[in-house]
């Protein structure tokens, strides 16, 4: 059933396109909740408010953009809110100072040859060291595998500054790797 | 060495980071509640358009009568009735509710609370 379809039927109440529509979306929508809340004890009530936002406004879905942009956009709203009326905005994480992570990482590798588990680790930790709109794009680019142009509709911003963040996301990721994994090059044979 | 680390290798990596993390991972039974909480919405929006269609549709069909009516027997015939209403409006009104009430939990409540 194509996304139009799907959501026209969503809209007339059709019991089981709702579960399809569910199934469909539910790893984007709590991908975009943990990227941008964390770990939160409301990120289940949050995943549920976004389908209960989706279900009431799908008569509003046009089709102009992909639905899973749609309801990116949806959840990204939903977030923000919560983020304003928590007041849990961060604050620009930099990398280069923050050395409990370092010291953290560090101590956790204690000089033994990393693997890929702890490269995974390790990035998560320094992703999730990353603001908010970082982690968010970070995550649609890498994860949810969206374009600049999506991600730009998605969370709002303009698309030159979500390449930006792509970039300096990478960089700040890159120099996280080269200075804390000396033997990167044989675990990328891995991959 | 690393510092040389293409995009392509790093966008790799960070992929696999990202997916492998279990915070990225969807809560055992949230999918669930969420359905149930949906299709309990669902079927309520579906149960009152019902209602209303055919609520709808009863009172177009009244109203074609009514112009059958009105145009066999002339306009005076509408008058009449209407005026029969507003004498009787002590049983009409209490029967319509009656009516109505017995319609919307028959057709909508009893149907929603079985799916709760």
């Amino acid at each position: 059933m194509d996304d139009q379809t799907l959501i026209h039927k969503v809209a007339e109440g059709d019991v089981p396109s709702v579960r399809l529509l569910v199934e469909r979306h539910r790893n984007l929508i709590w991908h975009i909740i943990v990227s941008m809340t964390g770990r939160n004890k409301d990120n289940e009530d949050l995943f549920q408010d976004v389908f209960l936002k989706i279900f009431k406004n799908c008569r509003d879905f046009r089709g102009k953009s992909k639905l899973s942009t749609w309801i990116g956009a949806i959840t990204h709203h939903v977030c923000v809110d919560y983020l304003r009326r928590k007041k849990l905005e961060t604050t620009l994480w930099d990398y280069n100072n923050d050395l409990q992570l370092t010291r953290h990482i560090q101590a956790e590798l204690n000089g033994k040859k990393a693997e890929k588990e702890d490269i995974n680790r390790l990035l998560m930790a320094a992703i999730n060291k990353l603001p908010v709109d970082y982690h968010t794009v970070i995550t649609l680019y890498h994860l949810e595998e969206f374009s600049c142009h999506d991600i730009s509709e998605i969370t709002g911003m303009p698309e030159g500054t979500v390449k930006s963040y792509i970039s300096r996301g990478r960089s700040a990721l890159r120099e996280i790797l080269t200075a804390l994994v000396p033997d990167l090059a044989e675990i990328l044979s891995d991959y | 060495m690393m510092a040389n680390i293409e995009n392509g290798e790093l966008d790799k990596i960070i992929h696999g980071a990202l997916k492998t993390d279990y915070n990225f991972v969807l809560p055992d039974g949230l999918m669930e509640k969420t359905i149930k909480k949906l299709e309990k919405k669902a079927l309520l929006r579906r149960l009152i358009f019902e209602f209303c269609s055919k609520t709808g549709l009863v009172l177009l069909c009244l109203a074609v009568l009514a112009g059958v009516f009105a145009g066999i027997k002339g306009p005076d015939v509408l008058v009449q009735f209407f005026e029969k209403i507003a004498d009787h409006w002590q049983i009409i009104v209490p029967a319509i509710i009656a009516g109505l009430f017995t319609i919307i939990v028959d057709q909508i409540a009893l149907k929603y609370l079985s799916l709760s």
